[in-house]
């Protein structure tokens, strides 16, 4: 006799015993967010310093291609480096099933990228995926970023991969590395912590794995939000007129238990 | 008494560079001590051999770690 479901995993709501409204069936295999689009509209950039000359989505293989403007190198382009970061970044309300998700609660957020090791772009570059209390801001702890990062030497032939943590990064970049997942548990008022394992495209495996936690408290009360940042590796990256940074596919998703519900 | 956790040192990019993470683990008391006897203003501070303790630990722990 099947198991009557009596609650959505996802939304707390009674179900009733028929299938559940959103999210998936089962806590087993649960689904990532379709491939990413920064360019879908539901996105806003902000480039305070005017370095993104274009972006573009291909819907056939779900990768980011970008083009940049010319710039001086700076500490500021490197997100994991520095108090203050300039470096364009776009940002959307998280949200899980409709709530805004807020820095007062503990969340779990998942976040996986590919990157693609034979377009690394023309200047060592980073990508910075994750969450953030202020997006728009250009002061490290105000943006409060942590999630996943991802960083290029021109060079190599792989990507370092791991976790993000506000103005740090763990990483690790071995025998090709294009794939990672990295798990962040961010809120009840504090940056948290995240772990990584670097993935075999082809099995799944484990190549690679890691961890680093985020030192900063963040303040209660805020709607969270989805932030990629893209910038250096390195403090002193100068940029060229039409240079690319490293071609990327993301996905996401995000869980928040009910902590209230046990606490007492 | 102070101590690598060996099983914790991690080879990667860590803030832009290239190298090995060593964590290291202090007891409180000897924490205290430390700081107590130590003057950064002071160039021959702290003593050699206090100097030469700290660095064993961390140099059997990097060596274990880049020969393993």
């Amino acid at each position: 006799m099947p198991i009557a479901k009596a609650f959505d995993p996802y939304t707390g709501a009674a179900n009733g015993g028929t299938v559940p409204s959103g999210g998936s069936a089962t806590l087993y295999d649960v689904p990532y967010s379709d491939a990413i689009d920064l360019t879908d509209g539901s996105w806003t950039l902000v480039d305070p310093n005017n370095l993104i000359k274009s972006i573009t989505y291909d819907p056939a293989t779900k990768f980011h291609s970008v083009v940049w403007n010319a710039t001086a190198g700076s500490a500021d382009l490197n997100w994991s480096s520095g108090t203050n970061h300039t470096g364009p970044r776009w940002y959307q309300a998280a949200e899980i099933d409709g709530t805004a998700m807020n820095s007062d609660d503990i969340t779990n957020l998942t976040f996986y990228i590919h990157t693609d090791n034979l377009n690394r772009g023309t200047f060592d570059n980073a990508i910075a995926w994750g969450i953030s209390v202020d997006p728009t801001s250009t002061d490290a702890n105000t943006i409060a970023g942590c999630g996943l990062y991802a960083n290029a030497v021109v060079s190599n032939n792989n990507t370092a991969l791991g976790v993000w943590t506000v103005n740090g990064s763990a990483t690790t970049g071995i025998g090709g590395s294009d794939r990672c997942v990295t798990t962040y548990q961010y809120g009840g008022q504090h940056a948290g912590s995240g772990c990584f394992t670097v993935v075999d495209g082809a099995s799944g495996y484990r190549i690679q794995n890691g961890s680093r936690n985020a030192n900063i408290a963040i303040p209660g009360g805020q709607n969270l939000n989805w932030v990629l940042g893209l910038g250096t590796r390195g403090n002193t990256i100068a940029i060229q007129q039409y240079a690319t940074s490293q071609r990327f596919k993301i996905h996401r998703v995000a869980v928040k238990y009910d902590l209230g519900a046990i606490l007492t | 008494m102070m101590k690598a956790d060996e099983t914790q040192i991690v080879f990667g990019t860590i803030d832009d560079i290239d190298g090995f993470s060593v964590p290291l683990i202090i007891s409180w008391e000897e924490a205290v001590a430390l700081i107590e006897a130590y003057d950064p203003s002071n160039q021959f501070s702290p003593p050699a051999a206090e100097s030469r303790e700290i660095a064993r630990v961390f140099l059997d722990a990097l060596k274990k770690a880049m020969e393993a």
